[in-house]
């Protein structure tokens, strides 16, 4: 049993380390920050959408990061 | 069988710790890098600089907040000059072209060189873009800038005022 579940965190911790997941670098953001990633296709109207938002419900927030992923908007 | 489940999950777990980025920190020496000048075969280096104070900045044409930066950084620099003040920008993009393209637009007259291998980036430990750094004239960054809004410049120019008047 012991050596079960010490096979699983073994195989548990290789998955874990050979997920596709991998940090993108500041620099590689080129291609995120083009304005058709935006998650928004209309960033008009998405600005509208919130500011209505906003006066009914009296909170804002939430809605994302600017700017694509440049960190620094 | 033990030891071997053992010693591939602590490889593993070394393996996805070993990817965090080291930033430099402040009164370290600003590490030594040769690049090639984005508009020409030569190359510049920092040591070419010592003696004036020098803002490296690395930015891309993607990159909104170059966009204000830069316009801001070349009225700067025009007026600063002549102080022992330059400029040095690192230009991190993919594209050649689309650097070129930005430089139509926003034209510089500064030193611009190209950090194609990100090999300076990582070592200068970049996290946003732009990062700037201001280095003195011995070689030591005094100020680490992240991002760039239009209010920014005050303090820049504060800062790079102070590092002139030292000796």
């Amino acid at each position: 049993m012991k050596n079960l579940s010490l096979k699983i965190i073994g195989i548990l911790t290789v998955l874990v380390s050979l997920s596709a997941c991998t940090p993108v670098k500041p620099w590689e953001r080129g291609n995120l920050a083009l304005p058709q990633m935006a998650l928004e296709t209309d960033a008009h109207e998405a600005a509208l959408r919130i500011h209505a938002f906003h006066s009914k419900e009296g909170s804002s927030g939430g809605y994302g990061g600017g700017g694509g992923g440049c960190g620094c908007n | 069988m033990k030891r071997l489940i053992l010693k591939i999950a602590i490889l593993a777990a070394t393996i996805s710790l070993s990817c965090s980025v080291q930033a430099l920190e402040l009164n370290s020496a600003a590490p030594e890098f040769s690049l090639p000048k984005l508009a020409s075969t030569q190359r510049g280096s920092l040591s070419e600089y010592r003696g004036k104070v020098v803002y490296l900045d690395y930015w891309a044409s993607w990159c909104a907040p170059c966009r204000t930066s830069f316009s801001l950084l070349e009225k700067f620099y025009q007026a600063k000059k002549g102080e022992g003040f330059t400029i040095v920008a690192i230009n991190m993009d993919e594209d050649i072209e689309a650097a070129q393209r930005f430089l139509q637009l926003y034209p510089a007259s500064f030193d611009i060189l190209r950090d194609a291998d990100a090999k300076w980036a990582d070592t200068y430990g970049i996290e946003t873009m732009p990062t700037s750094f201001i280095i003195d004239k011995k070689g030591v960054i005094r100020h680490i800038h992240n991002g760039f809004v239009k209010d920014d410049m005050a303090d820049i120019e504060k800062i790079v005022t102070q590092l002139l008047a030292e000796k």
